[in-house]
């Protein structure tokens, strides 16, 4: 970027040297971790799709300041900012969502690709064996949380039980499915190769 | 190849509780700048938090998950475990106790920038406290320190156990802990020591702090300092076998801050230390049936309050068994 800039010095038309030096030091920073904000928005949202929106609604909100601080003073500012638009829109489509929620046929839920898709359905069998293969408690925790929504301290009301409890019954949940789900997928790739 | 059964478990569950954390931290919270750091750290933490976004996604596509039905969410539960969970409640309600109520604080007489005082945790039990000076302190279960507090220096004595400091800055007035052969010299800062009778170990949350061992192993006031290291955030020392660790090893950097929430958490520590600190929230008291058994190194979380889950998986993880004959302890032996 500065090369390009050096090579083709046009004075009237650059911006001013802060204003630059701000831009570039936002450019490099959104470069430098905009993978990790994209991953921790998709932890949030629904779809790789509205994370990479959100983040680059951050982005640009950033570029908008009038005034850029340091750099570590950035970092944190993009990653609220980018946090708080998640937020936003969650809570819009929870509403949204409320009367009748159904994970299967949400649009923003589909993010398989063409040859996962072959693979899914054995794959969604496994994982419900995985499930069912779980105590009824942690198994309801779980479910609350992954297709009714609950936040984890709500799950703990209803299941009577401490948060940390439920934090404790989502977390071997999602090990248990997880671990089905690469034990399948090794037997998968044992027969045809893998790539 | 796939990459498939490439993490190990601790990765794994280290990677799912991240992400539970950051799913469920505000926007405004400090978890996202820990997270930030942890993802950055290695491609292996990326891969693995990647893994558990997956799984996740995956399971959301399940057409008809098989929710409990009523009957099996009132019935099935046994009787021991309503137990831990009663006794998870109750450890809830004691930290969200008034502060003072709670603690016996003995001869705590302040005045003209002195206080003396006590402040201890029974088995199990979790307390945390405001010092004089507007410094925080976090006690972990069967712990206990002491407060000489004069206008030259805040001094606490850690008898045992873990406690966590959130240290008021005052440069004209060190924070010094004394937990057993060493010194933990501290101006504004927050760190946390887990002292097992001779073995202490320090951590360090944020900014730094100065650790000293002592020759005697009688403390005086002029101790002879044998060695000092600088320990600074996201790092930990370890004194041990009579002395300080010249090495100062980086740790997750929220592994001070962890067992506050009612988790143990571990990374590298020596069998015998994981015991000695489950036995301050576990009724059954664990014992070492074998001292090769000591060293054994692990790495993990524990929940204060379902200490029997970690015996069920120690069996798994290490050559190990149960003795489970005497009623109020459990006894690791080694497999043969």
């Amino acid at each position: 970027m500065n090369q390009r800039v050096d090579a083709t010095p046009s004075p009237g038309e650059e911006p001013t040297p802060q204003a630059q030096g701000a831009t570039l030091d936002l450019a490099r920073l959104f470069e430098e971790h905009n993978a990790s904000l994209v991953q921790l928005l998709r932890a949030k949202l629904r779809s790789d799709q509205e994370a990479r929106d959100v983040a680059q609604e951050a982005y640009v909100r950033l570029l908008q300041l009038d005034r850029i601080g340091t750099v570590s003073y950035l970092r944190s500012y993009l990653f609220r900012t980018a946090l708080n638009i998640a937020t936003d829109r969650l809570r819009s489509t929870t509403v949204r969502n409320a009367a009748h929620r159904d994970p299967i046929f949400d649009p923003g839920v589909n993010e398989l690709s063409p040859d996962r898709a072959a693979l899914a359905e054995d794959e969604l069998r496994v994982v419900a064996i995985a499930l069912e293969s779980l105590p009824p408690k942690p198994r309801y925790a779980f479910l609350l949380h992954r297709f009714a929504d609950l936040d984890l301290d709500e799950v703990a009301e209803r299941l009577g039980v401490t948060e940390r409890m439920v934090r404790n019954y989502v977390l071997r949940a999602l090990l248990c499915c997880r671990a089905a789900l690469s034990d399948a997928r090794k037997k998968t790739d044992g027969g045809a190769g893998g790539t | 190849m796939s990459t498939e059964g490439e993490f190990t478990s601790d990765l794994l569950e280290e990677a799912a509780d991240w992400f539970l954390r950051v799913r469920t931290a505000r926007p405004d919270s400090e978890v996202h700048v820990a997270w930030l750091a942890w993802i950055e750290a290695s491609p292996a933490h990326r891969a693995a938090f990647s893994e558990i976004q997956e799984t996740w996604d995956v399971v959301g596509h399940v057409d008809s998950p098989p929710w409990p039905r009523p009957e099996e969410l009132v019935s099935q539960t046994r009787a021991p475990r309503l137990k831990w969970v009663a006794l998870a409640a109750g450890l809830i309600v004691v930290v969200i106790a008034p502060l003072f109520s709670h603690y016996d604080v003995v001869g705590w007489v302040s005045g003209s920038g002195r206080t003396h005082g006590r402040i201890a945790t029974r088995l199990g039990e979790e307390q945390s406290a405001v010092l004089p000076d507007g410094s925080r302190i976090e006690l972990g279960g069967l712990t206990a320190v002491r407060l000489q507090f004069t206008p030259e220096r805040r001094l606490v004595i850690a008898d045992e156990g873990e406690v966590f400091y959130k240290v008021e800055r005052d440069p004209a007035r060190p924070f010094v802990v004394q937990a057993g052969p060493v010194s933990v010299t501290a101006i504004g800062t927050a760190f946390s020591i887990r002292r097992e009778g001779g073995a202490v170990g320090v951590v360090v949350t944020e900014g730094s702090v100065n650790v000293e061992s002592s020759t005697g192993v009688v403390q005086t006031a002029a101790y002879d300092s044998v060695g000092a290291v600088r320990v600074s955030a996201g790092e930990r020392v370890r004194f041990d076998h009579g002395r300080l660790a010249s090495n100062v090893e980086s740790v997750h950097t929220e592994l001070a801050a962890v067992w506050r929430r009612g988790q143990l958490r571990f990374e590298n520590e020596p069998l015998q230390v994981v015991v000695a600190s489950l036995n301050r929230y576990s009724k059954k008291q664990i014992v070492l049936g074998d001292l090769e058994l000591q060293n054994l190194r692990f790495t993990g979380t524990v929940f204060d309050d379902s200490v029997d889950d970690w015996l069920k998986g120690v069996q798994v993880v290490f050559p190990v068994t149960l003795n489970e004959s005497e009623p109020d302890r459990v006894i690791l032996q080694r497999r043969e």
